[in-house]
C-alpha cells in the first residue's frame, strides 16, 4: 500500500536573503520535489513609467538610473537617450559614442561580477563574492572619477555625455583590463573547476531553446539555451558595429551554461573596451541640446543589450517637453517568467541555484 | 528596420492598416548615425572645432507623428487569428513577443493595445496595435500563441484595466489585489489608502511625543 | 550514480583544496582594507557629494544670480528659492535644499550659469534627526555636513596613516 502523501506549499520571501530582493516565491512541494513555483512580484513597483510622464526628457535620465535596474544604471540611461535621440533626430559626436560604449561594457562587467559573487554565495562559496567585489571596486573607482557617481551616474546626456574623460583615465582603464584578465583565471580555479560548484549547477534548471523563445527570455539566459541573439550584433547601436567581439552561446541551457556565458561575456567586454580605447577619437563630447528639449510627435522602439538581456523602451512623444508614454521592456521581467519552467521537477535545494542563475534585479522586474 | 514585413502583413490581411508614414522620403537609420563622411573617422588629435554641427531641427509641434518603428493597426476582433498566423507561418516567423502594453488616448476615447513582435530569422520587428474603446476595454488574449504574453497581459490589465479574454490567470500583478483604479491611465488620481493615512497620523503623534522631528 | 560515495568525497575535498589555494595566496598579499572613520579614501573631484554655494572671495558673497534654473531642472523638486528686490538690489531670502530628497544627479550644477552651486567632496550627511537634512543658505555657504556623525561617534584619535592605503587618485585631497 502506497504511503499517502500531501503537497506542501512553501512560502519563500519577500524577505529572504537569497531571493535577491523582495521577491516572493510560492513553491508547491511534493516531498523534496518541486511541483510548481509561482513568483509573486510587485513589491518594488514604483510605476516608473508613470513618473516619467511627469518629467522632462533631461530629468528622466536621473530617474531611469534608479527606477530601473540599479546594478547597471548606465545601460538604462543608454536606452533612454537612444530612444530620445532617434525620435528627435539628434546627432551624437563620435567621441561621445565611443565613451558610451566603454562605459556600457564596464557596466556589464561590474554587473556580471555582482552576479558571480551573489551566485557564489547562493551556492555556499563566499570567497567568490569578496573577490568579485574587489574587482568591481576598481570599476567603481573608474566610474567615480569620470562620472562622479558610483551607482547612479547620470552621465549620459541626450546628444552626448556629460563630461569628458579625465586625464589619464584611459590609461587607468587599460591597466584595469590587464589586471582583470589576470584575475579571471582565479575564478576558473575557484568555481569553474570546482566539483561542488559543478554538482550544484551542471544539468540543473534546464531551459530548452524553444521554450526560452516562447517565454520571451533574452540575454545570457537565452544564449545559454542556444539562442544566438545579441542586440549588439543584430541591431548595433553606438559603435558596436565597428567592434570585433564574439557572442558566447551554449546549448545546454542549464545553470552552468549561464555561468559560462557570463564569464565569457566579461572577456569579450574587455576586448571591446580595449578596441574602443585604441580607436577613441578626439573632439566634441556633446552636441547642443536645449535643457527643455521638445521632441517631435512620434513613436519609436529602441533596444539595447543590457547585462540582463534585451532592454527596450517604447517611447511615445507628443511634441511637448515631456514624454506622453514610456513603456519599458524589462529583460528580467521576461526572464523571471521562465523560472517556473526551469524549476519544475527539481529539488527544493535547487530553488536557490536556479533563481540565482537567471540574474534578476527586482527593480527591473517591477519597475 | 524595414517596412517590408509590415507591408507583407498588409498584403496578407487586407483589414490591417499600416502606420502612417509621413517621413517616408527622409531616411531613418537604425542607429543615430552621424554624417558619415565628415565624422566617421576623425583623426585623433583633430581640433575639436571641426566636429560637424548638428543639423537645425524643425519645430517640434505641428509636424505629423513619425512612426520610426514599423507596425500595423489590427482590428481587435481579428487580433488572435492574425497573431496565430504571424507566429506560425514561416513567411513571417514572428516567434518572439517582446512585450504587450497599451497607450491611453483619452481624446480619442480609446486604448491602443501594443504588441511588439520579433523574428530571429530575418532580424526584423513589427508592432501591432489594436484599438479598443475606453469603456469596457477588452481584447483577445494571445497567451495561447506566445506563452510569454501571460505576465505582460497581466501587467497591462493591472495598470490599464484592459481585459484579455481567454487569459488563463488574469489577476493584478504589480499592485495589490485590493487596489482601486489603474495607475497608468491618464485620468488616474492617486489616493492614499485610508489605512495608510491613519498609520502615518499615528506615527506622527508618536514622534511628537518623543520630541524628535523638530529642527535642532 | 556512477561514482561511489568515497570517490565523490575525495573529489569534493580536492575542489576545496584548489579553492583554498587561491585564498591562501591572497592572505599574503597587502591588505587593501581601510578602517573607515579613522582612515578615509581620497575621492574624485567629480564626486557627487553634498551641495554647496561657496563664498566668492572677491565679492564676499555667493555667485548666485537668482535665475531659478536649478530649481526648475531639479527632478526631485528639492530646491526652493525665494528672492526680493529688483535689479541690483535683488537679494536671496531663501535657498533651501532638501538633502533627503536630493538624488545627487548633478543637473542643478550643470545648468547653473555662474557655477554658483557646486558639489563639495563630503558625504557624511547622516544624522539622527531628519529635519537636519534641510540645508538652508547658511549651511550651503559653509559647505560641510551639519552633523558629522561618523567622526563624532567614534571617539578615537586619528593616528597618522602609516602608509598610503590606496593609490591616490587625481583630484582633490580632503584634509
Ligand atoms: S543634485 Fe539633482 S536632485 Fe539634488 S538638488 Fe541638484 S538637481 Fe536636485
Ligand atoms: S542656477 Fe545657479 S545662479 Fe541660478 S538660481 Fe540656481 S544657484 Fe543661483
Amino acid at each position: 500500500m502506497a504511503l499517502r502523501t500531501e503537497e506542501l506549499i512553501l512560502n519563500m520571501g519577500p524577505q529572504h536573503p537569497s531571493t535577491h530582493g523582495v521577491l516572493r516565491l510560492i513553491v508547491t512541494l511534493d516531498g523534496e520535489n518541486i511541483v510548481d513555483v509561482q513568483p509573486d512580484i510587485g513589491y518594488l513597483h514604483s510605476s516608473v513609467e508613470k513618473m516619467m510622464e511627469a518629467r522632462t526628457y533631461l530629468q528622466n535620465i536621473a530617474l531611469v538610473d534608479r527606477g530601473m535596474d540599479y546594478l547597471s544604471a548606465m545601460a538604462n540611461e543608454e536606452v533612454w537617450v537612444l530612444a530620445t535621440e532617434r525620435l528627435a533626430k539628434i546627432e551624437v559626436p563620435e567621441r561621445a559614442r565611443y565613451i558610451r560604449t566603454i562605459m556600457l561594457e564596464l557596466q556589464r562587467i561590474s554587473s556580471h561580477l555582482i552576479w558571480v559573487g551573489t551566485f557564489g554565495i547562493d551556492l555556499g562559496a563566499f570567497t567568490a563574492f569578496l573577490w568579485a567585489m574587489r574587482e568591481r571596486e576598481r570599476i567603481m573607482d573608474l566610474f567615480e572619477s569620470s562620472t562622479g557617481g558610483r551607482l547612479h551616474h547620470v552621465y549620459f546626456r541626450i546628444g552626448g555625455v556629460n563630461e569628458d574623460l579625465p586625464e589619464g583615465w584611459t590609461h587607468r582603464c587599460l591597466e584595469f583590463c590587464d589586471y582583470f584578465m589576470d584575475r579571471l583565471p582565479e575564478y576558473d580555479e575557484l568555481l569553474t573547476g570546482n566539483p561542488i560548484f559543478l554538482a550544484r549547477t551542471q544539468g540543473v534548471g534546464v531551459l530548452a531553446k524553444e521554450r526560452a523563445i516562447a517565454m520571451g527570455a533574452s540575454g545570457p539566459v537565452a544564449r545559454a539555451s542556444g539562442l544566438d541573439y545579441d542586440v549588439r550584433k543584430a541591431h548595433p547601436y553606438e559603435v558596436y558595429d565597428r567592434m570585433e567581439f564574439g557572442v558566447p552561446v551554449r546549448s545546454e541551457g542549464d545553470c552552468f551554461a549561464r555561468y559560462l556565458v557570463r564569464m565569457e561575456e566579461m572577456r569579450q567586454s574587455i576586448r571591446i573596451i580595449r578596441q574602443c580605447i585604441e580607436q577613441l577619437p578626439a573632439g566634441e563630447i556633446r552636441s547642443k541640446v536645449q535643457v527643455a528639449l521638445k521632441v517631435p510627435k512620434g513613436e519609436v522602439y529602441a533596444r539595447t543589450e543590457s547585462p540582463r538581456g534585451d532592454l527596450g523602451i517604447y517611447l511615445v512623444a507628443d511634441g511637448s517637453d515631456k514624454p506622453y508614454r514610456v513603456k519599458i521592456r524589462a529583460p528580467a521581467f521576461s526572464n523571471l517568467y521562465a523560472l517556473t519552467e526551469m524549476m519544475r521537477g527539481w529539488k527544493v535545494a535547487d530553488v536557490i541555484a536556479i533563481l540565482g542563475s537567471i540574474d534578476i534585479v527586482l527593480s527591473d522586474v517591477d519597475r | 528596420m524595414s517596412w517590408e514585413l509590415a507591408e507583407k502583413v498588409r498584403a496578407r490581411f487586407p483589414d490591417v492598416e499600416l502606420f502612417p508614414r509621413p517621413g517616408q522620403d527622409e531616411p531613418h537609420e537604425a542607429s543615430p548615425a552621424p554624417v558619415p563622411s565628415a565624422s566617421a573617422a576623425p583623426s585623433p588629435g583633430a581640433p575639436p572645432g571641426e566636429a560637424p554641427k548638428p543639423p537645425p531641427r524643425r519645430p517640434a509641434h505641428e509636424a505629423p507623428p513619425a512612426f520610426l518603428t514599423p507596425g500595423v493597426f489590427v482590428p481587435g476582433e481579428l487580433l488572435l487569428a492574425i497573431c496565430q498566423v504571424l507566429a506560425i507561418d514561416r513567411e513571417f516567423g514572428l516567434h518572439y513577443l517582446s512585450f504587450v502594453s497599451a497607450i491611453d488616448r483619452p481624446e480619442a476615447n480609446q486604448f491602443e493595445v501594443l504588441y511588439h513582435l520579433y523574428t530571429f530569422d530575418r532580424k526584423d520587428e513589427l508592432v501591432l496595435k489594436a484599438r479598443v474603446p475606453r469603456e469596457a476595454p477588452a481584447v483577445a488574449s494571445v497567451a495561447s500563441v506566445w506563452v510569454g504574453a501571460d505576465w505582460h497581459e497581466r501587467e497591462t490589465f493591472d495598470l490599464f484595466g484592459i481585459v484579455f479574454e481567454g487569459h488563463p490567470n488574469l489577476r493584478r500583478i504589480m499592485m495589490t489585489d485590493d487596489w482601486i483604479g489603474h495607475p497608468l491611465r491618464k485620468d488616474y488620481v492617486f489616493q492614499e489608502p485610508a489605512w495608510l493615512v491613519e498609520a502615518a497620523k499615528q506615527r506622527q503623534k508618536d514622534i511628537e511625543g518623543l520630541g524628535l522631528g523638530e529642527r535642532a | 550514480m556512477t561514482q561511489s560515495l568515497s570517490q565523490r568525497v575525495v573529489q569534493g575535498a580536492i575542489g576545496l583544496v584548489v579553492g583554498l589555494k587561491s585564498t591562501l595566496r591572497t592572505m599574503f598579499e597587502p591588505k587593501i582594507t581601510v578602517i573607515y572613520p579613522i582612515q578615509k579614501l581620497n575621492i574624485s573631484n567629480r564626486w557627487h557629494g553634498l551641495l554647496a554655494l561657496p563664498i566668492d572671495p572677491e565679492t564676499d558673497n555667493d555667485k548666485c544670480i537668482i535665475c531659478f534654473q536649478c530649481e526648475r531642472v531639479c527632478p526631485d523638486r528639492c530646491i526652493h528659492i525665494e528672492a526680493t528686490g529688483k535689479g541690483k538690489e535683488r537679494l536671496l531670502t531663501r535657498f533651501d535644499i532638501e538633502m533627503d530628497k536630493c538624488c545627487y544627479c548633478g543637473l542643478c550644477v550643470e545648468v547653473c550659469p555662474t557655477e554658483a552651486i557646486v558639489f563639495v567632496p563630503h558625504y557624511e550627511a547622516s544624522t539622527f534627526n531628519r529635519a537636519n537634512l534641510l540645508y538652508d543658505l547658511d549651511d550651503l555657504h559653509r559647505g560641510t555636513p551639519k552633523e558629522p556623525i561618523a567622526t563624532g561617534v567614534v571617539k578615537v584619535k586619528r593616528p597618522a596613516p602609516k602608509r598610503q592605503t590606496a593609490a591616490p587618485r587625481e583630484g582633490t585631497v580632503i584634509p
